[in-house]
């Protein structure tokens, strides 16, 4: 187990090459250049093709686009080894500082969302398949499809025009983390504030997973009920409860671990939708804005932030399905 | 008092088509301490007959009337919980295919632990020092290693033992065995026939044994109900039946079997109808060579004889109805 862990960990040093070397290649390769924004801010002072020319020298120097691409490539590895990703184009200050602002708010609205889709999903999907064929079963199908098939963008629209503010109710603010001045208020009081803005954003990033997940716990708990070892549990005579947890569950629960793999990249790279749709500072947006304004720094930055920590959960995922299913063993 | 006693099971399956039977009027007594096989071919409601008596019957099976009586309670009248109470614990089953019967994600030791805390209120030190001893007895060597195992870890033959180690963990009564050797290997087979032989020897339970193989009833059984198309077609002891058959279908199951010991197959032709496709009269009138005109519309009645075998069948009926019987059907 730990040399699987091991070489699974050197397997991700290539890996991570390939990703960021695409990255890199593949956004310079994009049209528009930082050099592009410089030009557009300076517009106003300077008109003289001499002077343009100039900005265009100095910047390409002041960020190393004269030289070939596999240079500027072999440089940024360099300094990355030492954890520097170097200034933002945008607003000069150092792409980890920034990184390190969002990141937290992406995973603090992600982990809740993934606790809520689990604990939600996984006794709703059990319910579902001990009352197949009841009314509830029904009801609990025909929602769970309505939500799968809703687009979160629109849905985040009408809870804005619905929920928050516009011209119905207003139950929930519709921008940012906190209240303005919410530094003030006690620790009890910050965090309800803080839940209270989370709320909607938080049933965007959640309903579209929590009905996947239901779907796909009722499938297998249908399956694992018809096995033959409920039926073992059944003829001696534990009480349906254990049967249906302890025995039908526990092995339903197999899949539903493993596509918690699927869930982590989102965990950390944010969704761009909502965090824009909500003025969320999260690593979505942030990401979005780098992309808009050529930020090459800082979408490298984000790149390899996110890829590594995508990588470190899918080894997670993987290790985790080995604690599940005791069939399973990592060589 | 016989330990069981079972009378007039019926047991239907419900479907798109209306209701088919699976099990009709089946009846036997089990005493205490003896082997009785249930025996036929596949789909003949042995199976269905034995989940009947566990009281694990599919949601879309419903059991028609009959009585079953185990240790002089009436287990049709009992609740659910009451029953519960009893599977697993003064009766207990093993099934045909040992590698799914048991839960993949728990040692084996565990779940023979988790049934001796659940009927003999052990703690869990003690249910699993008794589930290594009970492994151990069941002829498992390094028992203390095997009970940490799980099931896809361990052979066929070791989980049918394994099973049996928590079929008789709490001492039930009755061991229902449903094929507890068709999924094994011929040499596996004979050592768990074997080991069921020695524990009933030791414990004194009876034994309710699910099969289609007549060389195993032969070697085990006391008694024997031949069955087909969801009926009882011929019982009696087991003597009786392997030297003189009354049913011609016990006389095609032998002959197919002794057909394969002098290298000729002796078939009997046709095929099990299916539930809610038996036909009319003797379920067995078209596969049978014997047939009589009466045996294609009325059924044959249960009959007696003096060693308390019994057959349904025409050929033995004495007063057998005039050919004409027109408007006299049941």
């Amino acid at each position: 187990m730990r040399a699987y862990v091991i070489r699974r960990m050197l397997l991700a040093v290539p890996t991570f090459l390939g990703i960021s070397l695409l990255t890199f290649v593949l956004i310079q390769l994009a049209p528009g250049s930082p050099i592009a924004f410089r030009l557009r801010a300076a517009d106003g002072a300077m008109r003289s093709d001499a002077a343009t020319q100039e900005i265009i020298r100095q910047t390409r120097e002041l960020y190393g686009l004269d030289k070939p691409i596999g240079v500027q490539y072999l440089l940024w590895l360099k300094r990355m080894a030492t954890l520097d990703f170097g200034n933002s184009m945008k607003d000069q200050r150092p792409v980890m500082e920034k990184i390190g602002e969002a990141l937290p708010i992406t995973l603090q609205l992600n982990l809740i969302s993934i606790l809520l889709v689990y604990l939600i999903s996984i006794p709703l999907g059990v319910y579902s398949a001990t009352h197949r064929q009841h009314f509830s079963d029904t009801v609990i199908t025909l929602t769970l499809f309505m939500l799968y098939s809703m687009p979160v963008f629109w849905v985040a629209m009408l809870l804005i025009l619905f929920l928050g503010g516009g011209d119905y109710l207003n139950w929930f603010p519709i921008y940012g983390l906190n209240s303005p001045g919410a530094q003030g208020l006690s620790r009890g009081a910050w965090i309800l504030d803080r839940l209270w803005h989370m709320a909607l954003p938080l049933f965007c990033l959640t309903y579209g997973s929590l009905a996947f997940l239901a779907r796909y716990m009722r499938a297998g708990m249908l399956d694992a009920l018809n096995q033959d070892f409920v039926r073992t549990a059944r003829a001696y005579g534990f009480p349906e409860r254990t049967v249906i947890w302890k025995h039908a569950a526990r092995n339903a629960l197999i899949p539903i671990v493993t596509l918690l793999g699927g869930l982590l990249p989102a965990l950390i790279g944010g969704s761009v939708i909502i965090e824009t749709i909500f003025s969320i500072p999260g690593m979505g947006r942030l990401a979005f804005e780098a992309v808009l304004s050529r930020d090459y720094p800082l979408i490298m930055g984000e790149v390899t932030i996110a890829s590594l920590l995508t990588l470190a959960g899918l080894l997670i995922s993987d290790v985790l399905y080995v604690v599940v299913d005791p069939r399973i063993s990592l060589k | 008092m016989p330990l069981l006693e079972v009378n007039n099971l019926s047991v239907a399956f419900s479907g798109e088509s209306g209701d088919a039977p699976a099990v009709q009027e089946v009846s036997f007594c089990l005493e205490n301490g003896k082997t009785l096989a249930l025996v036929g071919e596949s789909g003949c409601g042995k199976t269905v007959t034995a989940l009947a008596l566990m009281d694990l019957l599919p949601p879309n099976a419903r059991k028609n009337g009959g009585s079953i009586r185990f240790e002089g309670r009436e287990l049709t009248e009992m609740s659910a919980v009451e029953r519960r109470g009893l599977c697993g614990s003064r009766m207990a089953m093993i099934f045909q295919e040992p590698m799914t019967a048991m839960n993949p994600v728990y040692p084996v030791g565990a779940q023979i632990a988790a049934v001796l805390r659940l009927h003999r209120g052990m703690d869990k030190d003690a249910a699993w020092a008794e589930a290594v001893a009970l492994i151990r007895r069941v002829g498992i060597a390094d028992a203390e290693r095997r009970a940490r195992q799980y099931p896809h870890e361990l052979s066929g033959g070791m989980l049918q033992r394994i099973m049996i180690a928590m079929a008789i963990s709490c001492r039930p009564a009755l061991l229902i065995a449903d094929e507890p050797t068709t999924a094994l290997d011929v040499t596996v087979q004979a050592q768990i026939l074997a080991l069921l032989g020695t524990i009933q020897e030791e414990t004194g339970m009876s034994l309710l044994l699910i099969t289609h193989d007549l060389g195993v009833v032969a070697e085990t059984a006391d008694d024997v109900c031949v069955m087909y198309a969801g009926r009882i077609v011929e019982t009696g002891p087991v003597d009786g039946i392997i030297a003189s058959p009354r049913h011609p279908y016990t006389q095609g199951l032998l002959a197919a079997r002794r057909g394969g010991e002098s290298r000729r197959f002796a078939g009997i032709p046709g095929s099990v109808p299916e539930p809610g496709a038996v036909p009319p009269g003797c379920p067995f009138h078209p596969r049978c060579a014997q047939a009589k005109p009466v045996c294609s519309h009325e059924l044959p009645a249960a009959l007696k004889f003096t060693d308390g075998s019994g057959v349904s069948c025409w050929l033995y009926e004495a007063s057998e109805p005039d050919g004409d019987t027109e408007g006299a059907g049941p």
